[in-house]
This record gives C-alpha cells, structure tokens and sequence, in this order.
C-alpha cells in the first residue's frame, strides 16, 4: 500500500500529460495531412488520366477517318500546340501504329512502350501510370479493330497535377502548424485542469486518511508520521546528550464520557467531543499536534518539550476540561486523566510511547490524580488490569464478588444506623481486591447492569437475613450513573424487594454528586420514581463535584454525605472546618440529613455533632468490614475495640476503600 | 483593458512579438502562398493574440495553466 506522500506526488503527471496531448495532436496533424494530399493526387492524376482518354478518343476517330499520311501527322502535332508556336512544358508524348506499321511518334521509344505493355491487365483500350528513368507518366492506349487497325498510344508526364499538390501541401502545412498551435493551447489548458483537479483530490484523499472526519483533528496516522519525522533525526544521537532534543507524548482520556454517551445519547457525546477538542485546541500552543485516537481519546504531541513543561500542558488541558461545557441545552462537566510519556526517556518510537502514555493515563484513571508520568513499576499493574479483565466474566458468575459493610454511626449515640455495602473482589489466587481496580473494568466492559442487579440482590438478601435475626439495618448500596439509563433499575428494585419481603425504607441508593449531575433531568425523574417506592436516596461525595446548588435544591434526597476530603484534616484546618460547618447548615437547611465520610477521630465525630451532623462514617468507628465479623459488632455500641480489627489504618487505605 | 498579473517574461514576449508579426503577415499578404480566406483570417486573429500578449505581458492560456515564465525569472 502506498504512503500518503506517494498520494501527494504528482511530478511528472503533467509533463507526461502535455507530451501525451501535443503528440496526439502531431499525430492527427499528420494522418489528416496525408489523407488530404493521397485524395488531392487521386482526385488530380484521375481528372488528367480523363482528359488524356479523352483525347485519344478523339484523336483515334480523326485517325481512322483521315487517310493521308501527312495530314495525321499534323493531327497529333496540333496536340502540343505546335501550330500555335506555344510550347507546353509538359507536352503529351505520341506514337501511332497502323497496322502494325509505325506511322507517327514523339517521345515515345519502344522500351517505354514495352513497359505499357507489360503492366498487368493491359489491354489495347487502357490507361495507366508508369515510371520511366524516376519519372513519372500517365498513359493512355487506344486501339480500333480491323478493316484498319489503327493503335494509338498518348503518354504525359503530370507536371500541373504536381504544382497542385504543391499548392494543397502548402495550405496543409499552414493548416498543421495552426492545428499544432492550437494543440499546445489546450494541452496546456487540459493538462493544468487534470493535475489541479487530480491534486485537489489527492488534497482532500490525505485529508481525510490522516483527519479524524468528527473533529477534523489529525488522527493516528498523522501522529505517527508526526513522531517518526521527530525521532528519526535522534536516533543516532546519544541520549546523554544534554543538548538532546525531547518531546512528551500526552494521552487525554475523558471521565466520564461513555456516560454522557448512554445517557444522553451518540449525537451529544460528538458534540461534546467537538466541542472539547475546540477547547484543547484554543489552551494548546500552535507548535504541538492534537490527536483523536477514537472514542474519548485525544494525544498531544509536543515536540522539544520537557517533562515539567508537559505537566504544566497535561494540568491546563485538565482545567480546560473542567469548566462545563454547555451542548444542546445540557450543561456538562467532564473531566480527563492524562498520561505522560517522554521521548526519549520512556520510548523512543510512536508505539511504545502511546502504549506507555496509556499505561499511565489509566494509573492517573485509577488514583484519580488528573495526570500522571509513565513509571516503570505501572507495567506491572497493566499486566494486572489485563488478567483481571479476561477473569471478569467468571467471576461473576461463580459470585466471587461479596459486599463489605461499613456502619453509618447515630453521633449522639454511637449506635450503629444503618451500613453502607462496599464490594469486594475475592480473587482465590490474588486474595481481596478493592472496587477501584476493577470498577472501571466492569464499566468499560458493558456489564454495570448485570452487577449493580447482582450487588442490590445481595444486600437486599442480608436485610432480609438480619430482619429474621431481629435486627433492622438499612444497607446503603452504591449506583453508577450508567444504571440511570436503565429503565429496568426501578422494576428490579421493586422485584427484588418484594422477593425478599423487604420494606423499601431499609434499602438506600448512593450516587456520587458528580454522576447525579451529569445528567440533572435523567437523576430527577428517576430519583422520583425510587421515592415513590419508598426507597431512601444519598448524595454521596459531596462537595468534590462542583455541583451547582440550583441542581442541588432540585434533587429531593434523604441524605447528603460530605466528602472525606473535607472532614479528614478538619481537625487541624480551620477552612476545612468553615466547609464543613457550612455544608452541615445548608444540608440541614435544605431538609436532608448530613452524613460526615472520613471520621478518623472521636475528636472529629465530636465536632461534627457539634456543629450539627447526626450522623458519621469512618475509620474511627470501623472500616469495611465483611458480614461475619460485623454481625458480632451489632449489638454492640461504637466505637468497638476488636482485637481482629486493625483500626486507624493509614490514610491512603482509608481513601481507597471508601470507594464502592 | 486591465489585465491580471503578468506572467510572461521578456523572452516569451519576444517571442510572441516575433510570430505574432510572421502570421499576420502571412495572413495579409499571403495570398499566393495560402490563397484561402479562412486560413488567412485565422492567422491574422493568432497573429493579434499574439501582439495582445507582448503588449500586455499576459497570456490567458498560461493563466489558466497556472504557467508563469516571469516569477521563474
């Protein structure tokens, strides 16, 4: 297959074209000339060959009636006008026989006559040419029958049919050269058309084999020519060079994306991706190449930039990305993780710095950081990605999922509320794997569905459980916004609840605030129709998801988490502590109960109580805990001191498994 | 008359001069080597393209081909 640049070579195509046209035109110039001048001579040589005939004719007749020697002579010399003293330039060569007796001739000897004779299908009443000493001669033989056979033989060099022909060559000629005039015009003319037109539409053919047709943005095909253009001049140099050029290679994967696309359709999702690549465009400087790989994925590639400078580029992308963007009517926030691959350090082709940029893109994904740089150790989580991926769909079935439960404690009294359900992965080889490695498979995977039903059935099932026990526990259970698109959510919900006799207070639904604003209209309606069974709602992460508080005010929910982030360090950060206290007032405001994620303290569970929150989650009272060693914890009140309970575990745990 | 940019150079307006002037001449006086009256007018009308394009400097045909003997100079 050929190159684009092969596309783009036209050399020679009009050269050829030219020489093509003027060459036809030479070779129609001659073919017309030569019929012309072979249909002037026929035409000139038959008119003289009949004129000739003509007056043998006559001249047989004044021959057979004449019977005086001399007057027959005078006869055939009237016919070159020797009467009239005028000589003909060609004049018409003669012989006369009667029978068989030479009686009068001129010019014409008995070679020539032999040479008549034996031209093919001579008859004594033919006409004809001959060439005699390279020169050529019509004649003409006539001949009467016998009492007094009479022959007469009329020769004549066409010298007037020559000038004619001359005369026609000349007007040719002049007609040939117009003609070849002309020619040249429109092979010019016509070849520049063709090579525009073929040009134009190589143009628009390489265009569209290195553009994506969605963006108009390059595509791969763009950027690897991009990047081997840029490394082929490195390659022989030596990368300890300080001097050495290097470039970054950053992969732009959008948060969220295949959300908007479920919920609000293929032809918003486009206009979000037109409308983001617009954006990225406007923050990036003119000297690097934006890329759309396919899907949510863009890369950057900027040539002669540094790893710090690629960061700066990968957080202003991010922020850009921040802001909300407003397509058909509906406003969206969307944000992207970015991974950073540098040439020469982590690849030196376009391959391997896509392939590592993507490794690290998901790491970004993963720990939620916004942007990461490639690290060899992240190799090792890819390996692990894959493995997990292709065990998924066994695991499900074999249930290798179960739920892990952390209690939501009454502050005023310790006591346990109610649990929130967190899944886990029990790998029987790799052992408890947390929701975050394996959540965005499941979602990338197409399957959130399938598991949400299969997590609200479990949890569904311990209510049940503990309600035979005599204990009446609402367990909270964490949606994803793909679960809003499906109108089966609501029946099942219902299904399930009925199957197990549950009533539907005891069932929460979780959705983080910035998948319950993605889409405000599609969270409403079916926010209201889980209300309508009863089932309780919670906003959960509140605080991280630049929500606008007029959604806010139209989401009806029964509780509102606070974010982790803001409660962790409130004990020893003053803004920390006005947020908090804040939030709590206008939760309460707004006739929800506050949740406070992340109480790592009695001294935090104090505070929050005091300035108003009921209700606490976190890793002072317990971390997510299976079912057995929960059930021995219920009667009990809270904070608990169990030996087989690490408590306090170190902050980044605590992030990590708050997730579910 | 106001043309586009000129695109011929002094050589090629030389030479258009040259030939334009020949063909008219043929096409005028021409009679006994030509002698035919379609031929002769058409001579004459190449023959005054050919003076248009010295005077101005500017050939429609090469416009069209994108051909310009005078940048290249």
């Amino acid at each position: 297959m050929g190159t684009i640049t092969q596309l783009q070579d036209l050399r020679g195509l009009r050269s050829r074209l030219i020489v093509a046209s003027i060459g036809l035109a030479v070779l129609v110039s001659a073919i017309s000339t030569i019929v012309a001048n072979r249909l002037a001579a026929d035409l000139g040589q038959s008119t003289e060959l009949n004129g000739l005939e003509t007056q043998a004719d006559i001249l047989l007749a004044q021959v057979i009636a004449s019977k005086n020697t001399a007057y027959r002579k005078l006869i055939f010399s009237s016919l070159n006008g020797h009467t009239n003293n005028t000589e003909s330039r060609s004049p018409i060569l003669f012989k006369i026989e009667i029978n068989h007796q030479e009686v009068v001739g001129e010019g014409i000897d008995d070679r020539m006559l032999s040479i008549i004779q034996s031209t093919p299908n001579f008859d004594p009443n033919s006409s004809g040419t001959i060439e005699y000493k390279d020169v050529a001669y019509l004649w003409v033989a006539r001949s009467s029958g016998s009492p007094q056979a009479a022959t007469i033989t009329l020769m004549k060099h066409p010298e007037s049919l020559e000038q004619a022909l001359q005369y026609v060559a000349r007007r040719l000629s002049v007609t040939a050269f117009l003609t070849f005039w002309l020619a040249v015009w429109s092979a010019l003319f016509v070849s520049a058309l063709i090579v525009k037109r073929v040009k134009k539409n190589n143009e628009l053919l390489s265009f569209m084999a290195t553009h994506d047709p969605l963006t108009s943005l390059p595509n791969r095909v763009k950027l690897i020519e991009c990047i081997e253009e840029f490394t082929r001049p490195h390659k022989t140099l030596d990368i300890s060079k300080p001097n050495q050029s290097r470039a970054a290679l950053l992969l732009i994967d959008l948060d969220r994306f295949k959300e908007v696309n479920d919920t609000l359709g293929h032809a918003v999702g486009d206009d979000l991706l037109i409308a983001l690549s617009k954006k990225f465009r406007e923050v990036l400087s003119p000297s690097v190449i934006l890329v759309r790989i396919g899907g949510d994925e863009f890369i950057v590639w900027c040539p002669d930039t540094g790893i710090d400078q690629a960061q700066k580029i990968a957080n202003q992308i991010i922020q850009s990305c921040r802001e909300p963007v407003m397509v058909n009517h509906n406003q969206l926030e969307i944000g992207a993780s970015i991974g950073i691959a540098c040439f020469p350090e982590h690849g030196e082709d376009a391959d391997t710095l896509v392939k590592r940029a993507d490794i690290a893109m998901y790491q970004a994904k993963k720990s939620r950081q916004g942007v990461r740089i490639y690290h060899e150790e992240d190799d090792t989580h890819t390996i692990l990605r894959v493995r997990l991926n292709s065990e998924l769909n066994s695991a499900l079935e074999q249930g290798q999922f179960v739920l892990y439960y952390q209690p939501k404690v009454v502050l005023q009294t310790r006591r346990i509320k109610g649990v929130e359900a967190l899944v886990r992965w029990k790998h029987p080889e790799l052992g408890v794997i947390p929701p975050m490695d394996f959540i965005g498979l499941i979602e990338q995977g197409g399957r959130v569905n399938e598991f949400s039903y299969y997590i609200i059935d479990q949890a569904v099932q311990q209510i049940r459980q503990w309600l035979d026990e005599n204990l009446v526990i609402t367990v909270a259970v964490n949606i994803s916004p793909f679960n809003l698109a499906d109108p089966e959510l609501v029946p099942f919900i219902c299904n399930v609840l009925d199957r197990y006799d549950v009533s539907a207070e005891l069932l929460e639904i979780e959705l983080t605030e910035s998948a319950s604003m993605l889409d405000i209209k599609t969270t409403k309606a079916v926010f209201r129709q889980l209300r309508k069974i009863g089932v309780k709602l919670s906003i959960d992460d509140f605080g991280t998801g630049m929500s606008s508080l007029a959604y806010l005010k139209e989401l009806e929910v029964d509780y509102i988490k606070i974010d982790k982030s803001f409660v962790l360090d409130m004990e020893y950060d003053s803004r920390d502590r006005a947020i908090v206290r804040a939030t709590i007032g206008l939760i309460n405001d707004l006739g929800s109960e506050v949740i406070a994620e992340g109480i790592k303290s009695s001294k935090a569970a104090e505070l929050i109580k005091e300035m108003g929150g009921r209700y606490g989650q976190g890793y002072y009272f317990s971390r997510p805990i299976p079912i057995d060693e929960l059930t021995e914890l219920l009667p009990h009140r809270l904070p608990f001191r169990n030996s087989n309970t690490r408590e306090l575990k170190a902050d980044i745990i605590l992030l990590s498994d708050q997730r579910g | 008359m106001s043309f586009p940019d000129k695109n011929l150079n002094a050589l090629d307006r030389g030479i258009r001069g040259v030939l334009g002037v020949i063909t008219i001449y043929f096409g005028l006086f021409g009679n006994e080597l030509i002698g035919d009256l379609i031929v002769q007018s058409i001579l004459v009308a190449f023959g005054i393209v050919n003076l248009i394009s010295l005077a101005s400097g500017w050939c429609i045909v090469y416009h069209f081909a994108g051909i310009n003997t005078r940048a290249e100079q």
